[in-house]
């Protein structure tokens, strides 16, 4: 995803914050174990809330610890982790792999194509593990970077290819399937066009693909907030054990940061 | 229906998080998994999801749920399915324990307003009285009753004029096929071509709920969507005066 989902600290409290940067940690830490340093550089916020949301689900056992890693040599960090915190970190360098991908096919992106080498190992052992996962981002991200080629003009089509391979990684093969299918694809929608919206201007300078350029109305909150709505809508009904304060503070108020930042900037 | 809280085995009047401690305790008791191909155990999970959610909907969404989960409750086996890539909304009812929630999805043109069944049964039978003015957008109304969005949307595509019923009918269908955006845009098109039709504006505010609800749910937890923005605010007018402060001009 593109790092939106994320907490607004000012609306939180310090046991909470202290708790988020410990999965925060948590999911580096394992990303660094799974896949090396390679793996660490995909580490995202997207994918802290993911682990969040299973292992609060599920009510996953949890370690925590405290020590010191590369990233703060100085001073030891707590760090929490579940087996959530595993998968989250499998599907990091999956999703980043497959973007790297795509950035170079897209644009010959070098960087791109040499973090894609670095990760190619790392998507084969969670491939392994993962492989309705894998396949779903792999075909997700190249319809998705098709319809961008083709500079498909119907926002929806683009935002509903992201959405139906985030929904796919939210859910297992059980009970909560549906709701959890629902929730992330909405949230994939929701980022997907966010993010769109905050590109809108530098992309149309710089005449790259924005599935909002036709889009007469450029007022986007009403629609966005429809969509993360949706979201919310399947959020409110899962029996989550832990953490709904963070949650909540991520999808009611975190989400939107970058998009008023952005706003008060134009 | 049977009673749902002698199905969980709580009482009336046992708290949400004693209701969902049974329900897990069950669920993993008969979760299919654990018991591949084991009918009865099949049998007794479905009742303890629909009773489960029946609470749960009783609890949140103040509708009852009276239309049992259809369709396989472990969707797990139809997620392979690719046919088509909006599936799981055309159909909120029919494919799990959570599908529809309080009963209600805005995208699906004959689910309105979230209320009981009864509210949505009125609001189709409406749906089905009400006339297209051609026989082409009846040929549409049609499509769209039998949720057969995809040719709505390409006799829609078809036709020359666009009126306010051409945008009506093609967020309608668009909602069908799980185009937000589009349907989105086009009930507001006609909405501001026919600002006093009923049907249009209970469209887009159909759309809008759960918008609304986002916010009322987000304050009542006490976040404000624009306190976000507030806060950043403040910090990019910190950071530009900085920016003031530190240039030379």
């Amino acid at each position: 995803m593109f790092g939106y989902v994320t907490i607004n600290p000012n609306a939180l409290g310090e046991e909470d914050k202290q708790r988020y940067q410990a999965l925060y940690c948590g999911l580096c830490r394992q990303l660094s174990k799974s896949h090396g340093a390679a793996g660490r550089m995909t580490l995202t916020y997207d994918m802290v809330f993911l682990s969040m949301l299973l292992s609060s689900l599920y009510k996953e056992e949890e370690i925590k610890g405290v020590q010191r890693c590369p990233m703060h040599p100085l001073k030891p960090k707590p760090y929490i982790q579940s087996p959530a915190t595993e998968y989250a970190a499998d599907l990091s360098v999956v999703l980043a792999y497959y973007k790297c991908m795509d950035d170079w096919n897209d644009d010959h992106n070098v960087i791109a194509l040499g973090q894609s080498k670095l990760l190619k190992e790392c998507v084969k052992k969670a491939g392994i593990r993962y492989p309705r996962q894998c396949a779903a981002v792999a075909s997700g991200i190249k319809r998705l970077g098709e319809i961008e080629q083709s500079g498909e003009i119907n926002p929806d089509i683009p935002a509903n290819c992201f959405g139906n391979m985030m929904g796919e990684l939210f859910v297992r093969e059980d009970v909560w399937e549906p709701a959890l299918r629902r929730m992330g694809a909405a949230l994939g929608r929701f980022v997907y066009l966010m993010d769109a919206a905050n590109d809108l201007r530098d992309d149309i300078r710089k005449k790259r693909y924005n599935p909002l350029t036709a889009q007469t109305d450029t007022d986007f909150e009403p629609m966005l907030t429809m969509l993360i709505g949706e979201c919310t809508r399947e959020f409110e009904k899962l029996p989550l054990e832990r953490d709904g304060n963070i949650m909540r503070d991520i999808l009611y108020s975190g989400v939107w940061m970058r998009f008023r930042k952005k706003e008060r900037a134009d | 229906m049977p009673d749902p809280y002698q199905i969980l085995g709580v009482s009336p009047s046992a708290s949400e998080d004693e209701i969902t401690q049974a329900y897990r305790k069950l669920a993993k008791k008969y979760h299919p998994d654990l018991h591949p191909g084991d009918k009865e155990a099949e049998k007794k999970m479905q009742e303890i999801n629909a009773a489960y959610q029946q609470i749960r909907t009783q609890q949140h969404g103040g509708a009852s749920y009276e239309k049992p989960p259809g369709g396989n409750p472990y969707g797990g086996q139809q997620s392979g399915q690719g046919s088509n890539p909006y599936g799981d909304w055309n159909n909120p009812f029919g494919d799990g324990p959570f599908a529809g929630g309080s009963g209600w999805n805005p995208f699906d043109p004959f689910d309105f307003f979230g209320g009981g069944q009864n509210r949505q049964q009125q609001q189709q039978q409406q749906r089905q009285q009400q006339r297209a003015s051609s026989p082409r957008m009846q040929a549409v109304n049609n499509f769209i009753r039998n949720r057969q969005y995809e040719q709505a949307l390409r006799t829609l595509s078809e036709m020359g004029e666009r009126d306010a019923e051409w945008y009506y009918y093609s967020a309608l269908a668009n909602a069908g096929e799980g185009n937000r955006v589009t349907a989105l845009n086009h009930a507001r098109e006609a909405v501001r071509r026919e600002p006093g039709n009923d049907e249009y504006n209970t469209l887009l505010n159909q759309f809008e709920q759960g918008g609304f609800e986002y916010r009322q749910t987000g304050q009542t937890y006490g976040f404000d969507m624009q306190h976000a923005g507030g806060m950043m605010m403040r910090l990019c007018a910190a950071q530009m005066l900085c920016m003031c402060c530190c240039r030379p001009f």
